[in-house]
């Protein structure tokens, strides 16, 4: 049915909703990677150095969320935490309480082999000039952790980008929900279907290549 | 609560079977396909490879969802009549296969050029170089991504519980929907997840292992 | 006497630098022909092209009657099919620096594999004929081993087994001691010997001056991508005519005397 005459006018009119739907799931992945990120640099820190009760809560976190469906954690976050008497989020903030869990796992695991690739000589070269522990990870190991993981996150988020298109099952505006809007109410299901996928993958791919760029950059320690 | 579990668990237990029949399908057809697009990529002529280039980019830079979607709803306006979860089934193939496709590229990719000159010199053709030297060596590397994928599909079947496909996920929100204390529901439903994902690494491992005496 | 292996007037070019300049070699029958030369020189490229590992823009290699890797039709020389080039392989035997044994098969498959898939045997046959290679080659105790077991000396050896079980017409041999530890070349450079002293027609590339002196019939000196001088080791090595010989024997000083 919307296959012989592409509704090029309901491009022009449905536009706005997807660009402000795109717009919304880039600040709910960049969002969810700050938190996430905080939450994997303690849980890397906590893996690599700190006792042996605090490895195993993190190895559990990290292998628990790994293995589960995102939308499982999506739903309980909605659903689930009002019954544990926290009602505090809203189906927005449900959604990146979701996402900045699951994404702390897989960061764990890229903090944790960034701090474990920086090359021995710098941390023994740190300690001979004589920082103490807490300065040698804050001037070295974390600058360098941080270069070396920069592809890493990169993936990381454009990964959680497309992650966000999940929200859309929490009626979160962004833009596969902006899709499924459009196919309910216009039935114009090619073009909805289109306009989505060509903005995911344009966003996708340019947010890849900005990347890319910063990276050569920044990311090359050696 | 007790009564609840024992009216719950078989629903479940069948939504878990729905899961587990999804995911046998998907990583069959998947891998089948992945590999005839993985050496396409690889051995293709220009319009073949550039396709299959296309294909791969552009299913691995789509969020899995809007796959789901964009062929449920899509393909039947081509007058393709589907059934949800042949829907359903059918998108989350396409999307392992591009994964699967990559994962066979980058395996192939990775055998030190000097094993396929060595495997020239004694004078072996295209297909037995590919057969005999080149897929029993790169198998082995393809193995820990191929159970990436194969975990990330059972985890893709959740989704189809938005189509209406009555997977352990959507069976779950449906016990869910009738009892009231929800959430050890939630947690046999993720112990449940985690299980077979679980189990499906460690087979991995197991396979890997297999391949160990490879000692690139 | 026909020549076993013709190499007339080759060039070839990697982009923009002419690595080849129009090299012509005969190698007869039984022959054993080293060539040396320093790194850079195009001898290693000149190897990979006999058996259409590199391909070339000018010039023909021929094994016996048989052009190797393409054909003149109408004037146009085109590349052979590779199913065509693979079968033409099979006169041919290479042994590589860098061994490059199969590792996901034991020493036995390896050897056998050439003679099951490409010449055909049964597998008891190829089993048979394998045996006895690795057993001339000293390995007999290892036919079941996996090749990361092995030390250098021995995958080489191996290696030689794998190329010269499939019985070819001219042997290749790229450097094949140069990635060896010193005390495991001694094994491999007497394999070769016994090989050259059977008979085997060989083009060897090799650095081993003493084994060049003492096993090869002919000593083809290669600088730039031109052969420089060639002729028997009692005269090119020992008697070098050109500057640019003289120098590079300069460095062998000490080994040839």
């Amino acid at each position: 049915m919307g296959a012989y005459h592409f509704n090029w006018f309901l491009a022009w009119q449905a536009f706005p909703r997807f660009y402000w739907g795109l717009a919304l799931g880039l600040e709910l992945a960049a969002l969810s990677l700050l938190i996430g990120s905080v939450v994997g640099m303690a849980g890397a820190f906590g893996r690599s150095f700190g006792p042996a009760w605090l490895r195993l809560i993190v190895v559990c976190y990290v292998e628990f969320i790994r293995n589960i469906p995102l939308l499982l954690l999506v739903y309980f976050a909605f659903y689930g935490l009002p019954k544990l008497g926290i009602y505090v989020f809203d189906n927005l903030w449900s959604f990146i309480v979701a996402l900045s869990v699951y994404s702390g796992a897989y960061l764990t695991e890229v903090f944790r082999a960034g701090v474990n690739s920086v090359p021995v000589g710098y941390t023994e070269a740190a300690k001979a000039v004589g920082l103490a522990p807490w300065q040698r990870v804050r001037l070295i190991t974390l600058p360098v952790t941080f270069r070396i993981i920069l592809p890493s996150l990169s993936n990381t988020f454009i990964s959680l980008f497309k992650d966000t298109a999940l929200a859309s099952a929490l009626a979160v505006p962004e833009l596969t929900y902006a899709a499924e809007w459009l196919n309910v109410n216009t039935f114009r299901t090619i073009e909805a279907w289109t306009f989505a996928t060509v903005m995911y993958l344009f966003a996708g791919y340019g947010i890849a290549f900005i990347l890319r760029r910063v990276e050569r950059r920044y990311a090359v320690i050696r | 609560m007790l009564h609840d579990l024992s009216f719950a668990l078989p629903q479940l237990l069948r939504g878990l079977g729905v899961t587990l029949e999804i995911g046998a399908i998907v990583v069959l057809a998947g891998s089948l396909a992945g590999f005839v697009v993985g050496l396409a990529l690889l051995y293709g002529g220009f319009v073949v490879r550039l396709a299959a280039r296309v294909y791969v980019d552009t299913v691995r830079g789509l969020p899995v969802l809007v796959l789901i979607f964009a062929i449920y709803f899509a393909l039947p306006a081509f007058g393709l009549r589907f059934s949800a979860f042949q829907a359903g089934v059918t998108a989350l193939s396409i999307f392992a296969a591009a994964h699967i496709a990559e994962i066979v590229r980058g395996g192939v990719d990775s055998i030190p050029g000097a094993q396929v000159d060595a495997a020239k010199a004694v004078g072996l053709t295209f297909w037995q170089r590919l057969r005999l030297v080149i897929l029993p060596q790169a198998v082995r590397r393809m193995v820990p991504p191929w159970v990436n994928v194969a975990v990330e599909i059972v985890k893709g079947s959740a989704l189809l519980s938005l189509l209406g496909i009555i997977e352990l996920l959507l069976a779950m929100q449906n016990v869910v929907g009738v009892t009231f204390s929800p959430l050890p529901f939630y947690g046999v439903t993720a112990f449940l997840y985690f299980a077979v994902n679980f189990t499906v690494s460690r087979l991995g491992g197991l396979l890997e292992q297999r391949f160990a005496y490879l000692k690139y | 006497m026909a020549a076993i292996l013709t190499i007339s007037d080759l060039h070839k070019r990697f982009g923009p630098l002419e690595v080849l300049r129009g090299i012509s070699l005969e190698v007869q029958a039984g022959q054993v022909v080293a060539l040396v030369g320093a790194s850079g020189s195009g001898k290693t490229t000149l190897l990979r092209c006999v058996n259409a590992l590199e391909d070339y823009h000018q010039g023909s290699i021929s094994l016996g009657k048989e052009q190797i890797g393409y054909q003149d039709l109408n004037g146009r020389r085109i590349r052979l099919p590779e199913t065509r080039i693979a079968r033409q392989r099979a006169g041919l035997g290479m042994v590589f620096q860098s061994y490059n044994l199969f590792p996901h098969m034991t020493v036995l498959d390896n050897v056998a594999l050439g003679l099951v898939h490409v010449q055909k045997k049964s597998r008891a046959e190829a089993d048979r004929i394998a045996l006895s290679w690795i057993e001339r080659v000293g390995l007999l105790d290892k036919v079941k081993s996996y090749p990361f077991q092995l030390s250098g000396g021995q995958q080489q050896r191996v290696a030689i087994a794998r190329a010269v079980a499939m019985q070819p017409k001219v042997m290749l041999f790229d450097e094949v001691t140069s990635a060896l530890d010193p005390e495991l070349i001694g094994e491999v450079l007497s394999v070769m010997q016994d090989l050259a002293r059977s008979g085997q027609t060989m083009l060897v590339v090799s650095h081993e001056m003493i084994f060049v002196r003492e096993v090869a019939h002919r000593v083809v000196f290669m600088d730039e991508g031109v052969i420089v001088e060639q002729g028997p080791p009692e005269e090119v090595l020992v008697r070098p005519k050109t500057e640019r010989l003289q120098a590079f024997l300069a460095r062998f000083r000490g080994v040839l005397r």
